[in-house]
């Protein structure tokens, strides 16, 4: 997947089951919004497949009533919210008329407000509640809220969880910090320089993810070839590991291995493998920032 | 038929798009008055030859302006974007824009017939 003349995305496979929502989580430049703009076609791919709802095509789903899209950063025409909201209803026979008075009421947008003056998180609310009354099957949220203060990041989440507790259908969320969306998710999907590097339901990855400390007495370091290590700190003979592929079996093959002493496991939040993942490793996008910099200075 | 049974048909969404172009340029419309006023103010007793003089350029201007107005959607991603994720094709975007350039070009030409007129 190339996004201008480099590659935003590559080797990035995933299905999302009929009620799964998954969050996709990365550093500004990771490649989320590559990946669900060529979800939607928006974007052609360079290499790949989109399959959605059975039918595969590299122009996604465009065009269909299947997608409630809430983009990056939502632009409007400059009408009033409730005509907005009335012209949007009128592409769509399911719209619900009660959900998205609701958002409207939720998020405070009055619909005598002309939509391009809305604050960022009256937008958001805005894009969420375009996205959502016509009660899609899938729902896909760019990280429109990275912009908002913490506290209006929150709200805009909790919406997005109220919404999805009561409707089924799929979703996914793209962000660059967890902990909002984290409460609405199923399945998490790290990405760090659009490549993925951790997959998996949040409950089978926080019983998988552990840091393990230990003394090294052997010769060798050949017991870390049991793990995933996403980290290894070393201070003498004392190593510090941190793993996603911890289970009893395993775990017990370690402790036996010839040289490892003092061995412990201990359970690891997701924030704090998150914040492991993707520390001083520069995304591309980044990296174009800082050598743009480098040059002007 | 009411217009909650309308939503999601192809007509209703032709209308929706020819309605957003047509408000997307209706501000170009003061063009035709102005136009007229001008060559009233300019020609005097020979208004109505000098309107009629002017209106290719008339023409030029209204239809030149409203084309690229409509074609700005193309030029901005955010916009275009939001036209693509609604539940139309492409096709039928571009086949709105078209309808509302005649409407818009029929709806000039009206207003300065009209003022011709007075």
């Amino acid at each position: 997947m190339k996004w201008e003349r480099e590659v935003a995305a590559s080797e990035v496979s995933f299905d999302v089951s009929p009620h799964e929502r998954l969050l996709l989580l990365g550093p500004s430049g990771a490649g989320k919004s590559s990946i669900l703009r060529t979800l939607i076609g928006l974007r052609a791919p360079a290499a790949g497949s989109v399959v959605l709802f059975g039918g595969e095509s590299n122009a996604g789903v465009r065009g269909t009533e299947s997608i409630g899209y809430v983009p990056d950063a939502p632009v409007f025409d400059r009408i009033p919210v409730a005509g907005m909201i009335r012209w949007c209803s009128g592409f769509h026979p399911a719209w619900n008329h009660e959900r998205a008075a609701a958002l409207q009421s939720l998020f405070g947008i009055e619909g005598s407000r002309r939509c391009d003056r809305l604050s960022s998180f009256e937008s958001c609310g805005l894009s969420l509640l375009l996205a959502l009354a016509h009660e899609p099957p899938l729902l896909i949220i760019d990280d429109p809220a990275r912009t908002l203060e913490p506290g209006e990041r929150q709200r805009f989440w909790s919406a997005v969880s109220a919404g999805l507790a009561d409707r089924p259908g799929a979703a996914i969320l793209a962000s660059s910090a967890l902990s909002g969306p984290i409460s609405s998710a199923s399945s998490l999907m790290v990405l760090r320089q659009g490549r993925v590097a951790l997959a998996g339901e949040i409950g089978e990855l926080e019983a998988r993810v552990r840091r393990i400390e230990f003394v090294n007495e052997g010769e060798d370091a050949r017991c870390l070839d049991l793990w995933f290590c996403h980290k290894v700190k070393i201070r003498g003979r004392e190593l510090e590991l941190l793993v996603d592929n911890f289970d009893e079996a395993t775990w017990r093959r370690f402790i036996e291995s010839p040289g490892v002493a003092e061995a412990r496991a201990t359970p690891v939040g997701l924030e704090e493998l998150y914040a492991e993942l993707v520390r001083e490793r520069k995304t591309p996008g980044e990296a174009r920032l800082e050598a743009r910099t480098r040059h002007v200075s | 038929m009411s217009r909650n049974e309308q939503a999601g048909t192809t007509a209703e969404k032709i209308r929706l798009l020819v309605i957003r172009d047509l408000r997307s340029a209706g501000w170009l419309l003061v063009v035709p008055p102005l136009w007229v006023a001008a060559a009233r103010f300019r020609g005097g007793t020979e208004f109505a030859a000098n309107l009629r003089g002017s209106f290719p350029m008339l023409a030029v201007v209204i239809l030149a302006g409203t084309a690229l107005r409509l074609a700005r959607d193309r030029f901005d991603p955010g916009r275009w974007d939001f036209l693509r994720t609604l539940p139309v094709s492409t096709r039928m975007i571009w086949g709105a824009k078209l309808a509302a350039w005649f409407l818009f070009a029929a709806a000039a030409a009206a207003i300065v017939a009209l003022g011709a007129r007075i």
